[in-house]
């Protein structure tokens, strides 16, 4: 067969351009610096002062939100330990006006239903919540109470883990952001996660079963028409493993006892006057009659030999080149069929 | 370099293209009477629990007993002067006991064939000799016992073994055990095959060992036994498998290593190495496999089978799989390709080719008005191409629609009578999904195809209710 050879744009290049555009862009990524979060040490205001929480979170246990220090709370110490420091050292610059620089490192979305004093009784402790706070060194990400953690403690507290217990909007039926973004080509590379955070695990809103829904239930956009009737046949015989991945065998069998692949239904294909099925069913290893036959065939019904024929001529000497044999075998014995 | 030679499909014009959609009076009687027979159950009940008044959250104390999804969908099929109506219901269900004691799951499908009528668009459901033909994926309950971590009864999947099998049986797994967390588990049943007449014949047993001896990793091995009686023919092969991976999680990343080996009766059948990193804050992520397979594969049992029926003997080979993904805030870039090659150039045949295969997608979420995604696909193998590329547009507006507009184009060129045939694929569909509320959602797809063979033209009409 005549090999095919395209004289555009190697498609090789212009995978390994993609490859490396993606890569590259990665590679920058990984080296830009990050942004870094507020140079504020709860180690050394706890663990070395020994401060206390309330010492500098001073509503934190008698109103609904935590409250964050204020430039006065911060000031009864640091007006006299700042004197001789530089601005952008001294406490003050860790405020906007009266804003602490650092309180988005822990804030929660507005759709979150959070009531800090319904929590600080029952828990009792600020480090049950805040692990390890009072080693951390920098206001950033870092310091946010996780979903995980919120979830776990419901869970040996015994108190509600569904969605609505927390979150006034978000339910199992919401669709992250990130659902929208194509997210049917893009699903794959998510799931392969095999430890998300929990506001990343699939398993959070979906069962085993939205998976199957799709991945089994569902025909890819690929099985078009065209698909269907001609275009399964020509990538099953480049990829057989693409297909192994949802079908087995039994639907090739089951389909093709009923219609003939296309490609057996052309002249040169399949009908009785010609042996080209041999190209492909030859030699006959393990495959049964039944991938044509919906019935056993029965050999012994072929019409007899012209009355001018005898058992002892070579059929092949006239069936061989001008004549075709009508038959799909080149046939071993003819007499067994002609009497 | 000689072009290809034009393909000359039938005339068509707009004409043809208003017949494609017409129903004939008695066709439509059937269409209506079978779709009503069905539907309307299903209707009623999905539109008794009418939308309720907008209500403030209320903290859930238990989770609901039943849980899951009932979708209907519609489907018509038409070309020329003939047309095809079907209609598919999908029960997924979850069933979970407030005492934690039990639980299950299934998953089934019915197909209602509404017209009776094949012709070019017979496919698989039609091979039946019933006009409904009813599909179980899975229907399994999960006893809870202290002994067991998962003791499972009922038609179910296995996804964690070498080959995925589909039995009807019962799975057990053992509670860990120790610091190693030594894991052992058996299964038993008459395995599943979906388009199979009969069952008889058809058997999975099996069993693994697992540890996780060290953070991260697990090593596991498993044996089955796999016995399957298909086309006059009975299959018993014994796979053995061994497998190793490694999990390292920093903050924000992962990194995952695995190796799987397979033997098939005493002889080494495959080896796979796969590799794969995400890392969330960069929002990239990076995935690598290797895969050999080691024997030639003939005719085994169904979950091993490499539709040597139809395909014959599958020769070793290898292949190669490289892909990468990039978030940034207005793209969204997903490339990779796959090579393979026949171990031995003699082996390479009419089913047994040599092929490369390149993919990409891109999306631009907010560029434009509207979201834009660009598809493309390469399949270069020996004496056959296949490419694939598409468009499409979606935009999500706040009344609770999202509308797709998209376009693809395939192409396939083979050598099988000519030397030089091609055939052209050009598709256009639009979507528009309705989300009545969190729980409803209706869709509605009309596609238009033209190929070599005819043109065609498909409407779906989906509603799904979740609760």
């Amino acid at each position: 067969m005549e090999l095919l050879r395209r004289t555009r744009i190697s498609p090789g290049a212009l995978a390994a351009l993609a490859l490396l555009l993606c890569g590259g862009c990665i590679l920058v990524d990984a080296l830009r610096s990050r942004e870094r979060g507020l140079v504020f040490s709860h180690r050394l205001h706890v663990l070395e002062e020994q401060l206390e929480c309330v010492s500098c979170h001073e509503s934190a246990e008698v109103e609904e939100t935590p409250g964050m220090p204020s430039p006065d709370s911060c000031a009864v110490c640091h007006d006299e330990l700042d004197a001789k420091l530089p601005p952008e050292r001294a406490v003050a610059a860790l405020f906007d006006a009266q804003l602490f620089r650092g309180v988005h490192a822990s804030a929660l979305a507005d759709e979150v239903v959070f009531s800090h004093l319904a929590h600080v009784g029952p828990v009792g402790n600020c480090g049950a919540c805040h692990r390890e706070i009072d080693a951390n060194e920098v206001v950033d990400k870092d310091v946010a109470v996780s979903m995980e953690d919120c979830q776990r403690c419901h869970a040996e507290k015994q108190q509600p883990n569904e969605c609505q217990s927390c979150h006034s909007e978000i339910t199992r039926a919401w669709a992250p952001p990130n659902h929208a973004r194509d997210w049917t080509k893009l699903h794959g590379r998510a799931c392969r996660r095999t430890d998300p955070p929990t506001s990343d695990d699939c398993a959070l809103c979906h069962q085993d079963s939205a998976c199957e829904q799709c991945h089994r239930v569902e025909a890819p956009q690929s099985h078009d028409q065209n698909f269907r009737l001609r275009g399964h046949a020509l990538l099953a015989r480049v990829d057989r493993s693409s297909c192994a991945t949802c079908h087995e065998p039994a639907l090739c069998d089951r389909c093709h006892a009923d219609v003939l692949p296309v490609s057996h239904l052309a002249s040169t294909f399949g009908s009785t006057l010609n042996t080209h099925c041999l190209t492909c069913h030859f030699p006959l290893e393990g495959e049964s009659c039944r991938t044509c036959h919906k019935t056993n065939p029965s050999h012994a019904d072929g019409p007899p030999k012209p009355s001018w024929h005898n058992s002892a001529m070579d059929c092949r000497s006239c069936h061989g080149s001008s004549i075709p044999l009508s038959h799909v075998d080149n046939g071993s014995n003819c007499n067994l069929c002609h009497p | 370099m000689k072009p290809w030679p034009r393909s000359k499909g039938p005339r068509r014009n707009a004409a043809s293209f208003r017949r494609g959609l017409r129903l004939r009076p008695a066709a439509l009687a059937r269409v209506c009477a079978r779709g009503l027979s069905l539907a309307l159950p299903l209707s009623a009940l999905a539109c008794a629990s009418a939308p309720a008044p907008t209500a403030p959250a209320v903290a859930a104390e238990t989770p609901n007993l039943l849980s899951g999804q009932l979708r209907s969908r519609y489907r018509g099929r038409f070309t020329g002067d003939e047309s095809d109506h079907d209609l598919y219901e999908t029960v997924d269900l979850t069933v979970t006991d407030p005492d934690k004691r039990y639980s299950g799951a299934v998953l089934a499908r019915g197909m209602l064939d509404l017209d009776g009528t094949d012709g070019k668009f017979f496919d698989i459901s039609d091979t039946y000799d019933s006009s409904f033909v009813p599909q179980l994926f899975h229907a399994y309950l999960d006893v809870s016992t202290s002994a067991f971590e998962l003791l499972r009864l009922g038609r179910q999947p296995l996804y964690e073994t070498p080959v995925t099998v589909v039995l009807d049986g019962v799975r057990a797994d053992l509670a860990p055990i120790g610091d190693e967390h030594l894991e052992f588990g058996a299964y038993a049943g008459v395995g599943e095959h979906m388009y199979e007449s009969s069952s008889e014949g058809d058997s999975v047993l099996g069993g693994f060992g697992a540890t996780r001896a060290w953070e991260g990793a697990e090593l596991r091995a498993d044996w089955m036994h796999l016995a399957d009686a298909r086309m006059g023919i009975d299959h018993e092969d014994d796979l053995f498998g061994l497998a190793l991976s490694q999990d390292l999680l920093h903050e924000e990343s992962a990194t995952r290593m695995e190796a799987r080996f397979t033997s098939l009766e005493g002889n080494g059948r495959d080896l796979r190495l796969t590799g794969s990193h995400v890392d969330a804050p960069g929002r990239w992520s990076l995935q690598g496999s290797l895969y050999q397979l080691l024997q030639t594969q003939k005719t085994l049992a169904a979950p091993l089978d490499p539709f040597s029926d139809t395909l014959f003997e599958l020769f070793p080979y290898a292949q190669l799989g490289l892909s990468a993904s990039k978030d940034w805030t207005h793209l969204t870039l997903l490339s990779g390709a796959d090579v393979r090659r026949v171990t031995h150039a003699e082996d390479e045949g009419e089913f047994n080719r040599d092929f490369q295969r390149y993919y990409l997608t891109s999306t631009l979420p907010d560029v434009l008005p509207v979201s834009l995604s660009l598809t493309g696909e390469l399949w270069r193998a020996t004496d056959t191409n296949y490419e694939t590329w598409g468009a499409a547009l979606q935009k999500e507006l706040d009344s609770g629609w999202n509308v797709t507009l998209g376009s693809y184009y395939a192409l396939y060129e083979y050598d099988l009578f000519s030397a030089q045939e091609r055939d052209h694929v050009r598709s256009t569909y639009l979507d528009l999904r309705w989300k009545v509320e969190a729980a409803r959602r209706w869709s509605l797809r009309y596609q238009f195809e033209r190929n070599d063979v005819d043109d065609f033209q498909q409407v779906e009409l989906d509603y799904s209710w979740s609760f």
